[in-house]
């Protein structure tokens, strides 16, 4: 049976304030945080970069266009954001109509389908990265080497500051691949040049405020979970970019399960409490 | 007990007040706001143009009759608005000629729960009291398991009630003996870190929102089930208790000025729904402002000082102050984005961002399960503030909470 919704009753209890950070505030933080691994990937690569980044924006934003338009919404940054993680999680030299054909894929069904950033509940870019693994196996997408650590750890320090991404999840995904890797694949892998091919991927997609759990307890499960079967698809001997977007992706689809699970254990928690002093 | 909260907000604001109480400020007007008592259906018991003395009812409420709200100034009615368009509550409006306190003969024999709260219903200091769950004001025959007193500054632009308290022990101490005698159990003395103002006093520190009230109850005696708290501010007590050692109706609260716009932010005693241009006059730095009446978070835009409020925040329109804050401008609601700072910015056992989920979508079951019957709207002014989505969720849980008095 549907819900109905309470009337909200007019009044003058606007409240007085905001938080500097709003959503707008968001987007562009976290393109500031993108920055620094960008123009590492530029340094690197110099030009070949630029088609693959020029087709990811293109096509990320104008579906965000066409679909505002079509919803009339407002057009903000937040479509610039999985373009460019997209751009520098493929390899430099991919083609250009996989890329927008990828991408696409990833940001309609991954956000728009659902109503538009913050609606939706997956990462589009793990959307889109898995997407292409799977339709071009031949294409190397999932061979891609991954983004430097370095570059990450400004955006890191400036995401978790702010308090847009959890710590919880940094360090429980981090001790948990570490950890995992050590159980499974013993000396096969060095854990820590596998938890620094990790780092892009965890700060930008698996802690993704939209993809990660809600609760800080679902975080800490969340986190344990993303890092343990990505030290489980190394050990098996895939390569990195495909185990750690594959990972995300499916972390991302239980996160909303984990936070039911939370606030079921909470109100469990609460009656049993309530029983305890009634009883 | 001391209970140390680590989750919070630090609210970067300047026009901190300074610590001595700064004269009389001359109050020309107050008025009463249904907004401060949203379950009084009003009966009015004067007429627009007469003369009311200092504690005379104004009106009662029409359900619970023996409930009146009397009158904080002597003077003249100069409007009686039973539904204001804007608001959608009462306003009574007085010119005032003068603002002692008003006397009132207080039977000897009072000191039983009876005699208590026969004095508290004729004095009008019955409507200080706030019940919860849903934060009405109680029955006349109701019996709370607790009540809480908040002796603690809401932020820190609300006034020390160290400086307030200073010398008037005496009546404190008679507040706390009267609601003793109201309560079915104990009487939880609420303050922030510092010198013990009362005995068993409870010492909570933190930053915002530790000294709100529901923070406090729900550490102390968390509002499940069936279980009833009531609370109320340390002047309110103090009003109590002057009122059954003098025989006096204090009307007047000693409250903070504060805030940028503010040139020297200072203590002040006004009477209860003072009018804030009134109390500001002369007082402000030149430019635009616009007055908070009550905490910087949850108070509201007003033009008289709210019922409980101690303080009055005064900010520049369109401000943008330090690095912490913004004004709301031409605000568009938006997604809620689960960030990390919701869980941090809200002190309560509870999982936020399902029951903020909840909240927005109205969906009452699952938001009391959560444990929303804790809560008020100054508790979740916190979130309203760092939600990226820009919903208010002080109206939402209203709602949610109407819904749910009405199913009991």
């Amino acid at each position: 049976m549907a819900v109905p919704r309470p009337r909200i009753p007019a009044t003058a209890l606007a409240p007085p304030l905001h938080s500097w950070l709003t959503g707008p505030r968001i987007d562009l933080l976290l393109i500031v945080a993108l920055l620094p691994p960008l123009g590492q990937a530029l340094a690197l690569h110099g030009t070949r970069l630029l088609p693959g980044l020029a087709v990811s924006l293109a096509f990320a934003v104008g579906w965000q266009a066409a679909f505002a338009s079509a919803r009339k919404q407002c057009m903000g940054l937040s479509s610039v954001i999985p373009a460019v993680v997209f751009a520098l999680i493929v390899p430099a030299d991919a083609q250009l109509w996989q890329i927008a054909l990828g991408l696409s894929f990833g940001v309609v069904v991954g956000v728009h389908l659902f109503g538009g950033y913050g609606w939706n509940f997956l990462n589009p870019v793990a959307v889109a990265v898995i997407f292409l693994v799977f339709s071009f196996p031949e294409a190397g997408y999932g061979k891609a080497p991954p983004v430097a650590w370095e570059g990450c750890m400004p955006g890191l320090v400036l995401l978790v500051a702010t308090g847009i991404i959890s710590w919880r999840i940094i360090l429980a995904a981090s001790g948990s691949l570490v950890a995992a890797i050590h159980l499974l694949a013993g000396a096969n892998i060095d854990p820590f040049m596998a938890l620094a091919g990790f780092t892009f991927v965890l700060v930008f997609l698996a802690c993704d405020p939209i993809a990660a759990p809600g609760t800080d307890s679902g975080r800490w499960i969340y986190a344990v979970l993303v890092g343990a079967l990505a030290a489980l698809g190394l050990a098996s001997g895939k390569p990195q970019t495909e185990v750690f977007t594959s990972v995300v992706l499916l972390g991302g689809i239980f996160a909303p399960l984990i936070d039911y699970g939370m606030a079921r254990t909470h109100m469990w928690h609460r009656r049993r409490r309530i029983g305890a002093r009634h009883g | 007990m001391k209970i140390r909260l680590r989750r919070g907000l630090d609210i970067g604001i300047s026009g901190v007040p300074a610590g001595s109480i700064d004269g009389r400020q001359a109050v020309a007007s107050v008025g009463l706001s249904g907004l401060d008592h949203p379950d009084i259906r009003p009966d009015f018991l004067v007429e627009q143009g007469q003369s009311v003395i200092s504690g005379q009812a104004l009106l009662r409420d029409r359900r619970r009759p023996e409930i009146v709200v009397t009158s904080p100034a002597t003077g003249t009615v100069t409007s009686l608005v039973r539904r204001d368009p804007e608001t959608a509550a009462f306003l009574v409006s007085l010119a005032v000629s003068n603002a002692d306190p008003a006397q009132l003969n207080v039977p000897e024999d009072w000191r039983c729960s009876d005699g208590v709260r026969a004095v508290l219903m004729e004095s009008g200091l019955w409507t200080c009291l706030l019940e919860r769950p849903f934060g009405r004001i109680p029955d006349p025959d109701g019996m709370p398991d607790a009540i809480c007193v908040t002796a603690m500054p809401a932020d820190r632009l609300a006034p020390d009630p160290a400086i307030v308290m200073a010398g008037h022990d005496t009546d404190f101490a008679a507040g706390i003996e009267a609601l003793h005698k109201l309560a079915g159990g104990p009487v939880h003395i609420c303050q922030g870190p510092g010198p013990e103002l009362a005995a068993n006093a409870v010492t909570f520190s933190g930053i915002y929102p530790a000294g709100l009230p529901g923070t406090h109850v729900h550490h102390l005696c968390p509002v499940e089930n069936g279980h009833r708290v009531w609370t109320l501010n340390y002047q309110d007590v103090m009003a109590i208790g002057h009122l059954f050692n003098a025989g006096q109706i204090e009307t007047r609260r000693t409250i903070a000025l504060a805030g940028p716009g503010v040139r020297t932010p200072c203590l002040m005693r006004v009477p209860v729904g003072a009018d804030l241009d009134d109390l500001a006059r002369g007082r402000l730095l030149d430019g635009e402002y616009r007055m908070v009446s009550g905490p910087l978070l949850s108070g509201r835009d007003a033009q008289f000082l709210g019922r409980a409020h101690l303080q009055v925040c005064v900010l520049p329109t369109g401000w943008t102050p330090g690095k912490r804050v913004i004004a709301p401008s031409s605000r568009t609601v938006g997604p809620i984005i689960p960030i990390a700072a919701h869980q941090k910015a809200f002190p309560f056992d509870l999982p936020v961002v399902p029951l903020l989920r909840a909240l927005a979508v109205g969906d009452s079951e699952t938001a009391r399960e959560l444990g929303c019957l804790g809560l008020l709207e100054e508790d979740v002014a916190v979130l309203s503030y760092v939600c990226p989505s820009n919903n208010d969720y002080a109206p939402m849980l209203r709602a949610v909470l109407d819904e749910l008095r009405h199913d009991l």
